[in-house]
């Protein structure tokens, strides 16, 4: 076994049994990415030499007797958090060139911590997608099919990690974009409550539902990894205050007598057989591990795209306002007036997907439609919100489907703008309501003669990781 | 809703996006499907002045004290050199 493919706690007990050392570890996950990430294609920029170093620093550290649960593991961030001296692209021609002044709230966390950052991975421009097909460089390919999508948006960080080109990775979850390319890579991909990780040095997409969360092998690094991120920080206006849980005191509880929830509307018709038995297999782990299984009802499930495709592109259209082409990002040398300059960076800048939402927020906000869709989306999101809190008013988790079906083929979707918005069906509701939810391996189907993974998603009530995290872990030990 | 060309290149100038006429014709295709299917939550029929309010977000503005903070001559070059610079100022594009 090579130490590149461990979990973050296996390699933490051999780093402190001095068994491997940081810099075994740190070469190990370059040279798979030397190896394999020309085919894969999910790295953007290799810190190679910085790496080095800060493994020969945590190494130090480790011999000193310091044992932070990350130091010295290595992972990969995706490119729309900022890294200090480093390029941060977002995926879109619009910043190819531009070097970050500062880190992200959660680089920075992660570098107190000791873990080592080998790069940064590609991702559909400004997280836009959900197959990498939007990035503005190349599309990153899923390990287990490489004529397949990793999912997207944060799917170069699945794709290296499913790989072993790091021990864990960051993504950012807007409608799905973590949860999604979890369920593609057979990973546990973690979106975290709105507002409990702080989004300093992200670059901006929706900012009522833009979260930063980890993707990891297995339930316990993905709580291991939320512990060393989730913080206050006062720099994001939109950060809780609030103390935050200790995530792995109470993850090895039994879950006997909690009750675990299934809304009707995700296990219906449209559901294919295959899926529908690997989450009745869920079910029936739950039952076996005491915890009461119920039915229950989304009524607005269905209206929770449309209405994320309302809100996401409008707040798109001002976020990406900023990107002028005056102070930073592309900026062209022919114009004849302020207006031309304007609209000729935006043109040449941003990418097809960027410019549809862009349209599609604009349209939505102008004045003799605000009412008919922002204002009516504004409205549905709470009925949505308030259909989670009437089911955990009688459940402590829910259990959906993360996905429609496994990694779908790149090129399949890309010119179907509607198939590939409907990806996100049992994930944007959650979004929207500003819940904790994963994705985590449900177990494999069999399509073109590949084995290919597929994640189940868990939900909890707003700010309750620790729960969720539990109900995962047991899970997780019962086998799925 | 139908997105003809001219509401196209209307909504693209108040966006200030640039669009080639392949963008035009794609877009125009797209985004009327798209509001169509958005057009779904007009099936229903809501209460518009009920507060949209979401509770995890705290809408209370809060203010900080302005602090100086030092920061090293790379800092500040970095800061700076995301366009053409001379000394400490960045130029900007000449706007006629």
């Amino acid at each position: 076994m090579n130490i590149n493919s461990l979990s973050i706690k296996e390699a933490r007990e051999k780093l402190i049994k001095k068994e491997i050392s940081s810099l075994e570890l740190t070469k190990a996950c370059l040279s798979t990415i030397g190896e394999r990430d020309k085919e894969i294609k999910t790295c953007l920029n290799v810190f190679e030499k910085e790496a080095i170093l800060a493994a020969k620093e945590a190494d130090k550290r480790i011999a000193s007797g310091d044992d932070d649960p990350l130091l010295g593991i290595p992972y990969l961030a995706k490119d729309n958090l900022m890294v200090k001296g480093q390029k941060t692209t977002a995926g879109s021609l619009m910043l190819k060139n531009y070097i970050s002044p500062y880190n992200s709230f959660v680089i920075d966390k992660l570098d107190k911590a000791g873990a080592i950052l080998l790069g940064k991975t590609n991702l559909d421009e400004f997280a836009h997608g959900s197959s990498t097909e939007n990035s503005a460089f190349f599309s990153s390919h899923n390990p287990y099919d490489l004529s397949r999508t990793p999912g997207g948006s944060s799917g170069g960080s699945a794709a290296a990690l499913a790989a072993d080109m790091c021990l864990f990775s960051l993504g950012s979850d807007t409608g799905g974009s973590i949860r999604q390319p979890a369920s593609f890579c057979n990973l546990v991909g973690l979106k975290p409550s709105y507002g409990l990780v702080s989004r300093f040095g992200l670059i901006a997409m929706t900012s009522s539902t833009d979260v930063i969360g980890p993707f990891t092998k297995n339930i316990y690094d993905s709580a291991l990894v939320l512990q060393a991120i989730a913080d206050y920080d006062k720099r994001d206006a939109t950060c809780l205050k609030n103390k935050r849980a200790d995530y792995l005191v109470n993850i090895e509880k039994k879950i006997k007598d909690l009750t675990i929830a299934y809304p009707r509307q995700y296990f219906d018709n449209t559901l294919s057989q295959d899926i529908l038995e690997l989450l009745e297999k869920a079910k029936d782990k739950f039952k076996n591990l005491g915890a009461k299984i119920i039915e229950v009802d989304l009524n607005y499930a269905d209206y929770s795209v449309p209405t994320y495709y309302i809100i996401t592109p409008s707040e798109i259209s001002s976020n990406l306002a900023r990107f002028d082409g005056i102070s930073w990002g592309l900026s062209k040398k022919e114009y004849s007036d302020l207006k031309e300059f304007y609209t000729n960076n935006r043109g040449a800048g941003f990418g097809l997907e960027t410019k549809r939402r862009i349209m599609l927020g604009t349209f939505a906000l102008s004045a003799g439609y605000l009412d008919k869709y922002y204002k009516q989306a504004l409205v549905l999101r709470q009925l949505i919100k308030e259909d989670f809190k009437k089911v955990f008013s009688k459940a402590d988790i829910i259990i959906s489907p993360s996905t429609i079906g496994p990694a779908f083929k790149l090129g399949d979707k890309i010119n179907d703008t509607l198939a590939m918005y409907k990806e996100d069906i049992y994930l944007a509701g959650v979004s929207l309501a500003g819940l904790p939810a994963l994705s985590m391996p449900a177990g494999f189907l069999t399509k073109d003669g590949k084995e290919l993974p597929i994640g189940l998603q868990l939900i909890a009530p707003y700010l309750q990781e620790e729960k969720l995290l539990q109900v995962a872990f047991s899970l997780e030990k019962a086998n799925i | 809703m139908k997105f003809n060309k001219e509401t196209i290149l209307k909504v693209a100038d108040l966006a200030k996006l640039k669009l080639d006429e392949k963008e035009i014709k794609l877009l125009s295709q797209e985004l009327s499907s798209i509001s169509d299917f958005v057009e779904k939550l007009n099936d229903l029929k809501l209460d518009l002045n009920q507060s949209t309010d979401l509770e995890y977000i705290s809408f209370e503005n809060f203010g900080r004290d302005d602090e100086v903070i030092s920061s090293s001559k790379s800092e500040k070059d970095l800061s700076l050199n995301q366009q053409k610079r001379q000394a400490d100022l960045v130029i900007a594009p000449k706007i006629n």
